[in-house]
């Protein structure tokens, strides 16, 4: 959807793409964690280098809701989704904030031994 | 007439006998006037210096003095009293006379109207320095009338060292080395200017004389240029400075260029009519809609001659469309992500891509070939600009790094920078500027890569422009304002708006003859329009579904070029005449796009507006019909 200047964040903690090492989110904008349709999930109040898809209409475990899945935006890979509108007064916080599923993306500020995708950030 | 006029008239009767240029009046007034009868009129005796006060009642005071009889023949005859002098409207005539060689004419004008061109002493003084007899031109200096001491000086300087020079060249060095230091010396207190002169003097023949000092010799015109420079220091009352005439036709002609709206075509209509480019010229219909691209377009850009169109796209390859036929000359692919960006060399042979990949390639146009693949950027390279020659360019990416590199693959020059989001250089190469990943606009020194000063905005730079003069650059901004600079009061000195931008990049672009349009994309597919000093928005041009990403124009094509998120490339010409009719129905999309243009002007005879903005059921209307209440 039009041409965006890939964003590079700074700071400790930085999520990106585990494909293309793309800069998504920081540390600082980790609401909380849930498990969603496909794991665990993080939500993040702000993110970067997304494009966002089309309107979806989804039955959550914590209700329904109005979603756009959300892609990595260099390489186009789906990395989670963007709470549009929620139907439940309690998770009308979640519009406008971002998940990221967790499997998807990892810190590349941190150093790791082990084998990334088993490695759970705190 | 009115009194007012009289009494100007009567003024102007009065100080023309104290005129500073030869006024000879005729003796035998009465015997110059085709239309008297021979009788007196208004009671009023001519002599050699008639001057008739109440003969000015009708307005035509110096008409009437010299012709007594004209009240009767007014009504035949269209004269009409005109706002400037008559003596400075008659002596523009005889310089015009005198230099195009109608020496007849000349005569006769002279002897017909009482004024001349020029006095004897003037005229003596002008032959003088063309003949090169500088004694007579240091005596006729001073009688000249020139007012101050210090512009005495100047212009005998000036005399001097024409002199010296011709000296020189005839190798007379002794001579000319007496008048360096006697004279030379004393004028001027410019003492590099003297070096300069006396290190002439090692010249060891005329020839490399006459290329030291950047002088074409005595037999060439540097005795004409020695009097017009002269004519500064002279009052131009004395002596009329050269070629006013076609001077003020100039002044003339490039205010109306100034004030033409649309300015997308060069004044060639002559001195009868002032130039304006109408309506029909203005780019407003579509001529063609370009398809080839696979995915989203993101840059475009003419060759310098006009001939092809680059494109560049997400689809990861470029494709050059030759304009005489609009087809696709070569597909170039060979970068491994998007391109983002194609800078074109000034002879139109090559072109630069610079790709998300984090390379750039080298491409030949006739050939369509890749000639050379340039690593060293770490990041996205988001900008390149060639550097006014054919083997040197620019490049700035997103990892900090500005890079001048040489075509053959060699990185000449390399600087660390913010991470650039785009990159404009002079045209004489002197300046560049960086729009870097936040708000700032930076500007550096290009010889030297120094950096020089920035500019400062509210908001995140999306795209930036610089005009062909340098002095001014436009910034896009996220807000979705579009500013523009005046470089070199470092100030903001306009803006516009009305077009949708946010996040994504929408390039702004300089376009029209003399950069006399502003012109930009919008996300709801329409490309906007303004002119540029008066901010006035000139048009609406719908062509595209979608967001366009990127407009160009270019002088020698004559036309605006649009890209979009659609994957088509739009081209607006500018006509040279009646606008001609739509080209060939294969080249439109699926879709309609129809080239309706909605202009604001309520001058403008463009009808269509309303009608056709309630036909048109796209889901942009929603953002353009916000747009439409501004008008």
């Amino acid at each position: 959807m039009g041409y965006m200047h890939q964003t590079f964040l700074d700071g400790r903690g930085i999520f990106a793409c585990r494909n293309c090492h793309t800069h998504f989110a920081l540390r600082g904008s980790i609401e909380s964690r849930y498990t969603g349709q496909f794991g665990r999930a993080i939500l993040f109040t702000d993110i970067v280098n997304v494009r966002a898809g089309d309107e979806n209409k989804r039955q959550m475990t914590t209700g329904v809701h109005i979603v756009r899945d959300i892609a990595c935006m260099r390489c186009n890979k789906y990395v989670g989704w963007t709470y549009v509108k929620a139907y439940e007064p309690e998770q009308k916080f979640k519009e406008g904030k971002f998940i990221l599923e967790r499997e998807l993306i990892y810190d590349v500020t941190r150093e790791y031994t082990r084998d990334p995708v088993h490695d759970w950030v705190g | 007439m009115t009194s007012p006029r009289d009494s100007a008239n009567r003024l102007a009767v009065d100080t023309r006998n104290e005129g500073p240029s030869g006024r000879r009046r005729s003796a035998s007034a009465e015997s110059r006037s085709p239309l008297s009868s021979g009788s007196s009129v208004n009671g009023a005796s001519s002599n050699g210096n008639g001057v008739k006060p109440d003969a000015a009642d009708n307005g035509n005071g110096s008409l009437l003095r010299r012709y007594p009889g004209l009240e009767q023949e007014a009504q035949r005859i269209c004269l009409r009293d005109s706002q400037f002098d008559e003596e400075q409207v008659v002596r523009l005539l005889l310089q015009e006379l005198h230099d195009r060689g109608f020496t007849d004419t000349f005569n006769l004008l002279q002897r017909e109207s009482g004024f001349t061109l020029e006095n004897e002493p003037i005229a003596q003084f002008r032959n003088s320095i063309l003949a090169g007899e500088w004694a007579k031109v240091e005596d006729a200096l001073s009688t000249i009338g020139i007012r101050t001491r210090e512009d005495m000086n100047a212009a005998l300087f000036l005399v001097k060292r024409q002199q010296f020079l011709e000296l020189l060249e005839a190798r007379k060095l002794k001579h000319a080395l007496l008048i360096l230091q006697n004279q030379l010396s004393t004028l001027t207190t410019d003492i590099q200017q003297l070096h300069r002169l006396s290190s002439l003097l090692m010249c060891p023949s005329a020839e490399d004389l006459r290329t030291a000092a950047y002088w074409d010799g005595s037999g060439g015109r540097s005795r004409f240029l020695v009097l017009e420079s002269l004519q500064g220091y002279i009052s131009p009352g004395t002596m009329v400075p050269v070629h006013r005439m076609e001077t003020l036709f100039g002044q003339a002609l490039a205010y109306q260029c100034e004030v033409c709206k649309y300015h997308v075509r060069p004044a060639n209509q002559g001195l009868y009519v002032d130039h304006t480019c109408p309506t029909s010229v203005f780019p407003q219909e579509l001529q063609f809609n370009l398809k080839g691209h696979q995915d989203e377009v993101w840059y475009v850009a003419f060759s310098p001659d006009g001939r092809y169109l680059a494109s560049g796209s997400r689809d990861k390859t470029c494709i050059i469309w030759s304009m005489d036929d609009f087809s696709i000359a070569h597909r170039l692919t060979g970068h491994e992500d998007e391109v983002a960006y194609i800078a074109w060399s000034p002879n139109s042979k090559y072109i630069v891509s610079a790709s998300s990949d984090r390379t750039l390639r080298l491409w030949d146009v006739e050939a369509g070939a890749n000639l050379q693949l340039f690593t060293g950027h770490d990041e996205t390279v988001t900008s390149c600009k060639w550097l006014g020659t054919n083997d040197r360019f620019i490049s700035g990416g997103l990892d900090h790094k500005i890079i001048i590199w040489n075509t053959n693959g060699a990185i000449i020059k390399q600087i660390s920078s913010p991470r650039v989001h785009d990159l404009a250089v002079s045209a004489d190469c002197s300046l560049l500027l960086v729009a870097d990943e936040k708000t700032d606009i930076h500007a550096y020194d290009l010889a030297t890569l120094t950096f020089m000063y920035s500019l400062n905005e509210p908001t995140e730079v999306m795209s930036m422009a610089l005009s062909a003069d340098a002095r001014h650059c436009i910034t896009g901004l996220r807000n979705g304002e579009l500013h523009m600079w005046d470089l070199d009061a470092r100030a903001r000195v306009r803006e516009f708006s009305g077009h949708a931008q946010g996040q994504y990049v929408i390039r702004c672009t300089f376009a029209g003859l003399d950069d006399r349009l502003v012109a930009t994309g919008s996300e709801d597919g329409l490309l906007f329009v303004w002119n540029r000093n008066t901010g006035q928005l000139l048009a609406r041009l719908r062509g595209h579904t979608k967001t366009i990403n990127v407009c160009t124009w270019s002088d020698q094509a004559a036309a605006l070029a649009t890209a979009s998120d659609d994957k088509t490339i739009c081209i607006w010409p500018a006509f040279h005449g009646a606008p001609s009719h739509r080209s060939d129905p294969k080249a439109g999309p699926a879709d309609s796009n129809e080239p309706e243009e909605i202009s604001d002007d309520e001058e403008e005879e463009e009808e269509e507006d309303d009608d056709d903005d309630k036909s048109m059921g796209s889901a942009a209307r929603s953002s353009a019909a916000s747009l439409d209440m501004a008008f």
